[in-house]
């Protein structure tokens, strides 16, 4: 694959470790970023730092600032506690002074060999990245959520009970064409229930009160019926024994 | 008139009635069918039967023109004799001369039909000329010695003449190793082998049941008289066949079942041949009935077997004195005459080997009773193997150097040692070990085959050098400590102590009785079950001079396989079941502290159970931090457990916002009131609350009563669907297990030693905990054909048994915890499996809380079948280290837990060095606790993110040394970039152009240099295995 690599608007480049490496750890992503003169790179692994995307980039123009978020974007803030185990790719932005080095980052070549991982430059080990999402996990600021889920509560609350405030005004109300909608919601008190022992009885007493096998011809019939069954399965099961002899399952050793 | 006696069955009563009657002819019915079908797999066809016929007629011909066969074949004999104990051997063959035999005729169960295919031999009947009897045959062994030098002529006749048309061995299937048999394996045209047993026999030789001049040999006279009346059963066995054909399909079964379970052949077992003259003497005495089916009569027979009072002599032949009879039983224990009234069949049958068929026929009738259609395969299909179906064993080396003390069994049997010293050693152990255990069984002595060049005398210990001795176990008392004897003043108190010997001890008892008494130091599960062995080794050493280095039993290996080093305070190995019940005490503890918490806002109703560890079945592993203070905590292994909370207003279940934001309030609230008690350490998480508490670690998290509900109802989608599993199915089956353990005591070790052996060889990724926590739990819930399991090793064999025969496809595994699911609900399932298969998963088990089977749907098609390999191929090992003496049997079983890495596409070998956590402080609220972070664990994890879609990794949890990974079936196909391509994983993949289009595969060599980047430090080692060739 010569020159530039497009796939339905990202230029692919292959990036390697070091320049020992001989093949690419990642392919990453390029697009031009939809505010400022920015590249939007994916695909990027949690080690990498700021310093390591200089490194590649640095040669197309001043860069101004570089902003790693993980892949989904920002999560929208929650009242929960929203951390989430570091894992997966990030996406990068990487701002320039000047917009004319963005056409010259999307002209990068697959072929070309980019290194991230010179000797000396620095990354974030693996292990640092683990205590820190460990860390992170244990430390939840509680009495801070707490007053903010108790808010939320209290807001919750607050809202279903209006809704229900709601549904009783409109209940009440007729609509245009002049009907009052009937909920469930109305009965305060609903009709009084029968209770479950009570029902069983009246069960019992509707199946004794049933003429079952009344006529001599319905027990005939069910007799029949139930021999009827038995054959046709003494029949499959015989079927079943000859593809049982066939497949040698008789067979004691 | 009382009225209710006018009343009589009303009409729905009477349909019932005849429906239940055409039900019992159906199953009646089908069964018939299938028996039909067995016989006629197992009998020989005409056209075998001709072709038997045949090289028979050819081989007699041979025999019978018989002349003197080369002088060097005999000679080399005579400087090579069988050991005896006769010094006038030499003599007594002297001036032997070759004749041809007087008759060659087919004999046994042959002539009368009864002879199975491939399984048993056609016998031969020889009679030998007149001119080689002399008076004193019934002399030491003298008659022995003579058939077995015509049996040596005779093959060197027949080597001589037939070139290699015959290939003949030496053959000793009866107690005397001196009564030899040859096997005559014939090359003919005809497709299949046949052997020829050639039997010799003296007629007319007139003596009877004779004792010796100096020593008795009851054994001997009998060897004699069976050769004097053989075939002395065959008219009558030909009479009762030609009655009915219900008999003879009933012998036959007879004969399969027995083959079927090893009861045919053996040391001193009731062949086939007596226990089919034992139903000849029921029928005649009409205790029998055979106007029915074969398999009713077979039912009936092994109902006769058990309730049949053997001790009593009984004889076949009517007119018998009673002389007779009580001289037959001063010699044997069980009495069975001969309708000559001169052989006793049941001669060389000790009542242990009686005492084995009657449990097995016992157990067999009752698989029968409950029910006739679904037992059939069970009974004559399935093989009955020893180790499966017996507790524990012992085995004895060296079987050859044992000392008899008995002399007169010594010389009667030829010097053989098992028949000389078993009864003794059966004797010791059953008295010793008492209502510890309750049957015996000695393994199959296989029938001894050698070669005609084979130049060691004839001695069945010189063969097969080691008797196997099982048994099962009374669960109750197997373990215990303590045997009291009786009291000190007591007559039998002597004899207790010269019994035990020095471990005899005068015991004060709870009673006050002062008794004798043996203790056995045990102080930990694993010692006490090594019991049973310490009271062998010092019994045998005591009475029979047998050495403990020659003994060998099956419960040491067990510890050696679970043992890991316990934490440093306690520097010995631990097998982690004492662990395992601490751990219980410290859950209940702290369900005791949830239940009694005032200051929440709602009451708990309930705590539930989730992780293994809860219901006692958590295998547990080398501790890598030598030592855990109390201020630090190991954050791996936490054991979940859901507190169920009241209430009736919560939120609804689809607004999930509203619902996590309460957990987390009353999560911090619970949080709080925690931490003020003494010795637990709570911290808030993300949706659930880590509570540490005597050094182990439990996540709490909250449910609803009415969340529960619902989810029981309703959990069709994933999410709900993993809900369902974490919060319904695991701590129900919790519950149900641990009502199966205080059932089974074995239970929990079972499930945790097949945890080992998935976790040593790295499948615990692909079968789950509670997965495999539940095929254990098969195995004790439905045991057929055997009992249920009474010790560990036999219930993890006899898992793997099931992992590696049940028919995974076509069949789900039901485990029907106290019958939950009925008959009907049953085959609903079955139809339902069977129509729609694609939609359960391939290890499918059924339970009656997840009849669908949501538990097991990880597993994947692919790499069930390596694990049915590796569960095959590990239990053709257990055979073998049961019965092979090269290892010490703790190494032996060790290698049933050794990985097979060349299964592997990759293999990464990590830093024994990381296996130690990182330890890091952490502060939350002013409280200061340490942390360990494990990292060979986040290795994996991020390895299993990376690449789980590509290849199946695999590792042991237990003992993270090892990560492998098996590329999944289309792991480097390329995939076309569609429009749309921010969403695919851009890791390690390389673009490659297929057919114009852009793709993009997997590249081998940036997955190695990623797994070894990110494992800095953690990996030592990455190698591509040949496996990788195969892309």
């Amino acid at each position: 694959m010569d020159g530039t690599v497009t796939v339905s608007g990202f230029t692919v480049i292959k990036v390697f470790h070091s320049s020992a490496s001989n093949s690419a750890q990642y392919t990453w992503w390029l697009k031009k970023s939809n505010v400022g003169n920015g590249i939007n790179v994916t695909g990027i692994p949690v080690y990498i730092r700021e310093g390591n995307l200089k490194k590649i980039f640095k040669k197309f123009g001043i860069i101004e600032k570089i902003k790693i978020y993980s892949l989904d974007g920002e999560k929208e803030q929650s009242h929960l506690p929203s951390f989430q185990q570091t894992k997966g790719y990030k996406q990068a932005d990487v701002f320039f002074v000047k917009s004319s080095a963005i056409k010259s980052v999307l002209s990068m070549k697959y072929d070309d060999k980019y290194t991230v991982l010179e000797e000396g430059s620095a990354y974030k080990p693996m292990t640092d990245v683990w205590i820190k999402d460990l860390q992170t996990s244990y430390n939840i600021p509680t009495a801070d959520i707490a007053s903010k889920c108790a808010k939320f509560m209290e807001a919750y609350d607050l809202r279903k009970s209006e809704e229900e405030k709601d549904a009783r005004k409109l209940a009440d109300e007729p609509d245009e064409d002049g009907w009052i909608t009937v909920t469930r919601n109305k009965f305060s008190h609903p009709p009084k229930a029968v209770k479950a022992h009570e029902l069983k009885k009246l069960r019992k007493k509707k199946e004794n009160a049933a003429l079952v096998h009344f006529y001599k011809n319905q027990v005939t019939d069910t007799k029949m019926q139930r021999i009827r069954e038995l054959k046709a399965k003494f029949e499959e099961d015989k079927k079943r024994i000859q593809e049982m002899r066939q497949q040698r399952k008789f067979r004691p050793y | 008139m009382n009225q209710r006696l006018y009343t009589g069955d009303n009409a729905v009563k009477m349909i019932a009635k005849t429906i239940d009657d055409t039900d019992q002819l159906y199953a009646y019915n089908i069964v018939n069918y299938k028996v039909t079908e067995l016989i006629s797999e197992v009998s020989y066809s005409s056209a075998q039967k001709a072709a038997v016929m045949d090289s028979f007629q050819q081989l007699k011909k041979l025999l019978m023109s018989a002349g003197n066969p080369m002088p060097s074949q005999v000679l080399k004999l005579v400087t090579a004799p069988p050991r005896m104990p006769l010094k006038d051997i030499k003599d007594l063959i002297c001036g032997l001369e070759f004749k041809p035999p007087v008759s060659v005729d087919i004999c046994g169960s042959f002539t009368s039909g009864l002879a199975l295919r491939s399984t048993t031999m056609v016998d031969v009947r020889l009679i030998i000329p007149k001119k080689y009897y002399s008076k004193k045959d019934y002399l030491d062994q003298r008659w022995l010695v003579k058939k077995a030098y015509y049996a040596a002529f005779l093959l060197d006749y027949l080597s001589a003449h037939s070139g290699d048309q015959y290939t003949s061995y030496y053959a000793c299937p009866n107690d005397n190793p001196l009564d030899i048999l040859l096997h005559i394996s014939c090359k003919s045209s005809v497709t299949f082998r046949h052997h020829t047993e050639v039997m010799l026999m003296r007629k007319k030789l007139d003596i009877q049941v004779e004792e010796g001049v100096d020593i008795p040999t009851p054994l001997y006279n009998h060897v004699l008289s069976t050769n004097q009346m053989y075939g002395s059963g065959e008219e009558l066995t030909a009479d009762w066949v030609k009655e009915s054909d219900v008999i003879k399909q009933c012998m036959i079964l007879t004969k399969i079942w027995m083959h079927q379970r090893d009861l045919d052949e053996g040391f001193q077992c009731l062949n086939t041949f007596t226990l089919r003259m034992f139903m000849i003497y029921l029928l005649r005495n009409r205790q029998l009935p055979y106007h029915t089916s074969a398999h009713r009569m077979f039912l009936a027979f092994l109902q006769k077997i058990v309730s049949f009072d053997w001790t009593v002599p009984f004889s076949l032949k009517e007119d018998i004195t009673t002389e007779c009879l009580d001289g037959q039983k001063k010699v044997s224990e069980i009495v069975f005459m001969d309708p000559t009234g001169f052989v006793n069949y049941c001669a060389a049958v000790s009542l242990t080997s009686l005492d084995q068929l009657k449990l097995h026929a016992g157990e067999t009738a009752e698989f029968i009773l409950r029910d006739e259609d679904g037992s059939f395969e069970d009974t004559f299909i399935k093989r009955i193997l020893p180790h499966l179906y017996y507790d524990h064993y012992v085995r004895i080396d060296d079987v050859s150097k044992l000392s008899c003390k008995d002399v007169n069994r010594y010389v009667d049997s030829c010097g053989d040692a098992v028949y000389s010293c078993l009864p003794n050693i059966l004797d010791i152990l059953k008295k010793g070990l008492g209502n510890r255990i309750t049957n015996v069984g000695v393994s199959p002595v296989r029938r001894v085959v050698m070669p005609v060049n084979c130049k060691q005398p004839f001695s069945r210990d010189s063969i097969e050098d080691m008797l196997v001795i099982r048994f099962h176990v009374n669960p109750d008392s197997i373990n215990n400590t303590l045997e009291r004897g009786p009291p000190a003043d007591d007559s039998a108190a002597a004899k207790f102590r010269e019994f035990w010997g020095e471990r005899a001890e005068l015991r004060r008892f709870m009673d006050g009785a002062i008794c004798e008494a043996v203790f056995w130091e045990a102080s930990t599960v694993a010692d006490k079950r090594v019991i049973y062995g310490k009271i062998l080794s010092h019994l045998l050493s005591l009475h029979c001079g047998i050495s403990e280095e020659v003994l060998t039993y099956s419960a040491n290996k067990l510890s050696s396989v679970l043992e890991y080093d316990g934490f440093e305070e306690r520097r010995h190995l631990v097998t982690g079941e004492e662990e395992a019940t601490h751990f219980q005490s410290i859950y209940f503890k702290l369900s005791k502290h949830l239940r009694a918490l005032k200051s929440l806002p709602l009451g708990v109703t309930d705590v539930l159970g989730v992780g293994p560890a809860c219901r006692n079945t958590k295998l547990y592993a080398p501790p890598v931090t030598n030592y855990i203070s109390s201020k630090q905590y190991a954050t791996f292994n936490p054991q979940k457990i859901i507190c169920v909370m009241e209430g009736s207003k919560w939120p609804d279940s689809e607004d999930y916002e509203a619902i996590d934001t309460l957990k987390m309030l009353i999560a911090i609230k619970m949080k709080e009131s925690l931490n003020a008690l003494d010795s637990v350490e709570a911290f808030v998480r993300q949706g659930y609350l880590t509570v540490f508490m005597e050094q182990h670690q439990f996540d709490i998290s909250i449910m609803n009563v009415g969340e529960l509900i619902k989810l029981r109802n309703n959990h069709t989608t994933p999410r709900l669907q993993q809900q369902f599993t974490d919060s319904v199915i695991l701590p129900n089956l919790t519950s149900l297990l641990n009502g199966l353990q205080s059932q089974h005591a074995t239970y929990a070790t079972a499930a945790r030693l097949l945890k080992k052996f998935f976790g040593s060889h790295m499948l615990t990724s692909l079968l789950p905990e509670p997965i495999t926590d539940l095929i254990a739990a098969s195995v004790y819930l439905d045991a057929k054909p055997y009992q249920a399991p009474r010790c560990e090793m036999v219930a993890f064999f006899r898992c793997l048994h099931l992992i590696a025969n049940h028919d995974w496809a076509n069949n789900p595994l039901v485990i029907n915890f106290h019958e939950e699911i009925n008959d009907d609900a049953l085959s609903e399932i079955m139809e339902k499996f069977r129509l729609h298969r694609h939609e359960y998963p391939c290890l499918s088990l059924v339970t009656p809380i997840d009849r669908k089977s949501i538990l097991t749907r990880p597993v994947m098609p692919f790499m069930m079948k390596l694990v049915r390999d590796i569960a095959t191929f590990s239990l053709q090992s257990v055979e073998n280290v049961s019965l092979t003496k090269d290892l010490p049997s703790s190494q032996a079983a060790m290698t049933l837990f050794e990985p097979d890495l060349s299964m592997m596409d990759v293999l990464i070998e990590l830093n024994p060095e990381t296996q130690r956590r990182l330890q890091f402080p952490l502060q939350q609220d002013g409280r200061k606790v340490e942390l360990f972070m494990d990292p060979a664990g986040n290795y994996i994890k991020h390895i299993q993110e990376s690449y789980s879609d590509k290849a199946v990794i695999l590792y042991d949890v237990n003992n993270i040394k090892y990560v492998g990974l098996i590329w999944k079936p289309g792991a480097f196909d390329p995939i076309p970039l569609k429009k749309s391509c921010s969403d695919v994983d851009k890791s390690s993949k390389k673009l490659t152009e297929l057919e114009g289009e852009v793709c993009m595969s997997l590249d081998i060599n940036a997955v190695l240099q990623d797994c070894n980047f990110v494992g800095k430090d953690i990996v030592k080692n990455i190698t591509v295995m040949g496996g990788v060739l195969r892309q």
